[in-house]
């Protein structure tokens, strides 16, 4: 009930559109935490296959979306890629993995190439950690989607796929910990995104500043944001707040009886 | 007199010992990760050992301690009016001691207890990999289970003998708590975080889920069950109500999956 | 005698006794409470109420008033303002007219508590107020907000004139190294409520903040979290205990020292030791009480150790509180067999507190009634006898007059066997799966003999209690004159006459080099 009221219209729809947007939202709390099939394989812009499962063990952003498309896909594309060099605190490649995944029956190989070309949106030297990849088995694509939640069809009004645009954001084990919506990205959100899916390395290591960021904002599912984690912060206040009262009262006395003995 | 207080430090150190031994085997048995083995570690019968081991340890201080208090009020009460109590002015090296050796006991045996707590927490916390992974959604007042398969079903866990189980959790409204107290495990559910556990059903049967975290005006009514069946009569059903849900999808395709069966019953400020 | 005097009084002794019938009214409230809860559940389903509300408003009001009306403003209310002055040889508190305001904010919080009852819709949220529930029930959050704000904000005015009463008002020659156990302990718990207060105010006024002005700041899908405020809870409530847990054991060391004739075994350690300790480890173990909230697992192992560890000071004091009887002389009025007693419930509940450091034990135990018989013995009960005890203790220097013994030891006789029905079958159930704050255990039938017993239980611990009540009023009205230390003891208070006037003593006392509130066995 906390949800549908609150997730955001996901679309941003473009054109006149009959459809029902509340068909595409995503039903977080019930996809937070579900897996990704490991044995599920992909063929990449280059032709080459891999599985899910080859992914493991680094934080995984995949974005979903279709190699004819002259809408919002390659925008999504080309922000991410826009957006990922401001990204500091992590590397593509080395920390985390992008995954471009095609949800249309009819994409290729040849055609994800052909929309790098043609779009321009990742620059190639970025392609070290981001593939641009299309199922291998035919048919599976709504179940491959469905899994992580993201459902699309294809309206012959638009002539286009209808589809949310969000970026799922996983963890080493390939489980969703964030779903990051809209064209407009941010640097902040996209690296505390990375830091919520990477948190099973934060709790086993010493990375206390990693640890003190994510304690330090939270999540909001209604903006699709985050934001500082303000009773927290409330609640650090007060406790400095008093430990100062100590200090003071301490500092006074030694003052005071130090006058005292004088 | 002295010596009775040289008995006590004797007991203790006699203690000690002991403690440092039953440590000495603890620790090597402790290997921290669990996972890798196929054997499945079942933490209900851990829960069951450790508690019966943390019972033992925690009767035996008792008991010294009252059987040493009662000794003392028996042996030192007063035998006449304006007697006045003689303990002897400690000096300053016993004084360290009385300090500092029983300090040294107890985080003895509390460092004996919590590496057997960790043992067993491993055990709780690292889901076996061949299992059967089962969504839950709570709300006032009801458990909203969901296969992999899409077959939802309330308040009755259905699931077969010999599986691990792991409940991937969630709440859509207030706090709630999964405790099934046969399985020996709750975890609270949460709106907006999830959480998970997990337990091994080995034999067919019925296990009461009952709620553990206060959540509203029917509280002590939301109970359900998890009902454990020979493997096959799972995969029956299972199967089964899977191919029924899917000829229901395809028939009025395309329909998002049903609404949850009980409406909520509350949260009208966030709505509004 | 003048009612306006007791009004506009700003006599420590007064204000504490002030303290003392306000948070024995607010005992008694809750312990009705607690009986018709008790009633209620002597059944199965429905027995005396069909609403469930009724019965989580009458466990909220248990909760909050026995720990916010009762027994923190009993122990550093009451005790504190009736001894220290006293033991450290001062006329008064530092700022009388303050204490004066903190009493009567003390009387706001509790008329406000118990206005609980006369409200349409009374908070129904527990003493913890967790949200979400407490943002979205009907019940009146606010007002729990308030009884928490106001209470919090006496108990740390009085924190603050505690802690400058102590260091700077001691009579001359009175070192630290001569303090009373009593006045350390208290000394420890008003520096944890002073640095630990201010967070629960924050965490309970954003509750409020959340419900009636629609601030987001636990409403996780407006970027709050819930577990945010359970951590703020808890951070102050577990210090809280310890809160509650100093100035009884305090208490008990008085008690048992005086009534053994004995010295303090081993001072500097149950002090540095002890004290010390627990006000060290006081901030470092609120995680136990979220171990079944997913919390971090590095969180939840790190501070099963802590929890554990707190087994260290804890365990000193007991070894320093039964060391004090060896060799002693020792008496038994109804005020030591309190101590006793204490010592006793205090091993129970400490004891059975280890499993609950245990996270993997606790996934289990945690919110059963395993729990609340364990915080009962541990703290609440152990508390409330440290309370009898003590008032007990001090009635003749307060009141000049003797209470009566027989009905002392009858009275805590009964409440001793009493409380051991009702809470060892608490934690006997509670292992067994019987889960906390039910208004209706239908899924759990086998468990309605137990409960049944725990009713009965109930009763003789209320008839218990009822009677120490009405011998305190008895003996105040017409018991004995007592004299001026019936007991021998060698503390300060015990110098002066009783009642003491205003200003304590007649001329200022001074103690000698060889003295300490413990000096027996030299004649």
């Amino acid at each position: 009930m906390l949800w549908p009221v609150s997730a955001r219209a996901v679309t941003e729809p473009t054109r006149e559109s009959v459809v029902d947007a509340s068909f595409m939202q995503i039903d977080e709390p019930r996809f937070l935490g579900s897996r990704l099939q490991e044995g599920t394989v992909l063929t990449d812009e280059g032709g080459r296959d891999f599985s899910i499962g080859d992914l493991r063990g680094k934080p995984l952003i995949l974005l979903l979306s279709y190699y004819g498309c002259d809408g919002t896909c390659p925008v999504m594309n080309a922000e991410l890629a826009r957006v990922l060099p401001r990204v500091e605190r992590f590397r593509l490649g080395e920390d985390y993995r992008v995954l471009t995944v095609s949800f249309d029956r009819k994409d290729s190989p040849a055609s994800a190439a052909e929309f790098l070309a043609r779009t321009g949106a990742v620059p190639p030297d970025m392609r070290h950690g981001w593939r641009h990849a299309v199922l291998k088995q035919p048919d599976v694509q709504s179940e491959f989607a469905g899994s992580v939640g993201f459902r699309f069809f294809w309206s012959d009004a638009a002539a286009a796929f209808l589809h949310p645009n969000v970026l799922v954001f996983l963890t080493p084990q390939g489980r969703v910990a964030r779903y990051i919506y809209g064209t407009r990205m941010d640097a902040r959100n996209i690296e505390l995104a990375i830091l919520d899916a990477d948190w099973e390395r934060i709790s086993n290591s010493t990375a206390v500043f990693d640890m003190l960021t994510g304690a330090c904002f939270s999540y909001n599912y209604a903006e699709g944001r985050y934001q500082w984690n303000y009773p927290l912060l409330a609640g650090v206040g007060s406790l400095v707040s008093g430990i100062l009262m100590m200090i003071l009262g301490s500092w006074f006395y030694r003052k005071r009886m130090g006058r005292a003995n004088a | 007199m002295r010596d009775a207080m040289k008995r006590g430090l004797a007991g203790l150190f006699g203690a000690a010992g002991c403690l440092a031994a039953e440590l000495a085997v603890a620790v090597p048995a402790y290997d921290g990760k669990g996972a890798d083995a196929p054997k499945i570690v079942d933490p209900a019968a851990g829960w069951d050992h450790l508690w019966r081991e943390v019972l033992i340890d925690i009767t035996i201080i008792g008991i010294l301690f009252a059987l040493m208090t009662a000794y003392f009020i028996w042996k030192y009460r007063a035998r006449g009016p304006g007697q006045e109590g003689e303990s002897p002015k400690l000096s300053p090296a016993t004084a360290v001691a009385w300090a500092v050796i029983p300090t040294f006991v107890f985080l003895a045996d509390d460092l004996f207890v919590a590496a057997n707590g960790w043992q067993l927490w491993n055990a709780y916390r690292q889901v076996p990999e061949n299992r059967l992974e089962v969504h839950l959604e709570s709300g006032m007042y009801s458990w909203d289970y969901t296969y992999p398969n899409g077959v939802r079903t309330q308040n009755e866990l259905k699931v077969p003998a010999g599986k691990p189980v792991l409940l991937r959790m969630t709440s859509r409204d207030t706090l709630h708590s999964h405790f099934i107290p046969d399985f020996r495990v709750k975890e609270d559910s949460m709106p907006g975080r999830t959480t998970y556990l997990w337990f091994l059903p080995k034999e067919p049967g019925e296990h009461l889920v009952t709620c553990a975290e206060y959540c509203g005006v029917m509280h002590s009514y939301m109970a359900g069950k998890v009902v454990v069946v020979p493997e096959a009569e799972f995969n029956a059903w299972y199967e089964g109500e899977g191919t029924k849900l899917k000829t229901a999808g395809a028939a009025g395709a395309p329909v998002p999956a049903a609404a949850p069966e009980t409406a909520p019953k509350s949260g009208k400020k966030k709505s509004a | 005698m003048n009612w306006k005097e007791w009004i506009f009084t700003t006599d420590h002794k007064r204000v504490g006794v002030l303290y003392l019938i306000g948070s024995i009214a607010a005992f008694a409230v809750a312990g009705i409470m607690a009986l018709l809860m008790r009633a209620e559940l002597s059944t199965v389903g429905p027995t005396i109420t069909g609403n469930p509300t009724q019965y989580n408003v009458w466990l909220y009001a248990h909760g909050a008033v026995m720990i916010l009306g009762f027994q923190i403003p009993a122990l550093t209310g009451f005790f504190a303002n009736f001894c220290i002055p006293l033991m450290i040889g001062a006329k008064d508190v530092a700022f009388p007219r303050v204490n004066a305001l903190s009493v009567w904010l003390f009387y706001v919080g509790i008329i406000l508590a118990l206005l609980t009852f006369f409200l349409p819709d009374p908070p129904d949220v527990m003493w913890t107020g967790y949200p979400p529930y407490s943002t979205i029930t009907t019940g009146n959050t606010a007002m729990y907000t308030f009884t928490v704000l106001i209470l919090g904000f006496a108990s740390i005015i009085g924190g603050v004139n505690f802690l400058t009463t102590i260091a700077y008002m001691r009579a001359p020659g009175l070192t630290l190294g001569k303090l009373n156990i009593f006045v350390w302990c208290t000394l420890g718990a008003f520096v944890l409520q002073l640095i630990f207060v201010p967070v629960l105010g924050t965490a309970v006024t954003m509750i409020s903040l959340d419900k009636y002005l629609g601030t987001n700041f636990f409403d996780p899908t407006r970027g709050g979290d819930v577990l945010t405020y359970q951590n703020l809870f808890w951070f102050y409530s577990h210090p809280a205990v310890y809160v509650i847990f100093l100035p009884f054991i305090g208490v008990i060391y008085e008690i048992v020292s005086t009534f053994a004739k004995n010295r303090v075994f081993n001072y500097k350690m149950v002090v540095y030791g002890g004290i010390g300790g627990i006000v060290l480890l006081a901030g470092e173990v609120w995680v136990h009480h979220l171990y079944v909230t997913g919390m971090a697992d590095w969180l939840r192992i790190g501070q099963m150790v802590t929890t554990l560890m707190i087994s260290v000071p804890v365990g000193l004091m007991v070894i320093g509180l039964v060391g004090t009887l060896y060799k002693g002389s020792i008496t038994f009025e109804t005020p030591m067999l309190y101590a006793l007693g204490v010592l006793f419930l205090f091993l129970i509940g400490g004891l059975t507190g280890v499993p609950l450091a245990v996270t993997s034990l606790t996934l289990h135990l945690s919110d059963t009634y395993y729990v609340v018989g364990h915080f009962h013995y541990v703290m609440a009960v152990a508390g409330t006898f440290s309370i009898f005890a003590g008032v007990y203790y001090w009635f003749p220097k307060m009141t000049g007059r003797m209470y009566n013994e027989f009905w002392g030891k009858a009275g805590f006789w009964l409440t001793f066997i009493g409380t051991n029905i009702v809470f060892w079958t608490m934690m006997d159930i509670g292992v067994k799966g019987m889960p906390r704050r039910y208004y209706d255990y239908s899924h759990f039938p086998q468990f309605e003999g137990a409960h049944q017993l725990m009713t009965l239980g109930a009763v003789i611990l209320g008839v218990g209690f009822l009677i120490a009540v009405v011998n305190w009023i008895v003996g105040a009205a017409r018991g004995p004159v007592a004299g001026n230390n019936p007991w021998g003891s060698r503390s300060l208070e015990w110098t002066t006459v009783s009642p003491p006037p205003h200003g304590n003593w007649p001329s200022p006392p001074s103690v000698a080099e060889d003295w300490d509130p413990y000096c027996y066995g030299r004649k």
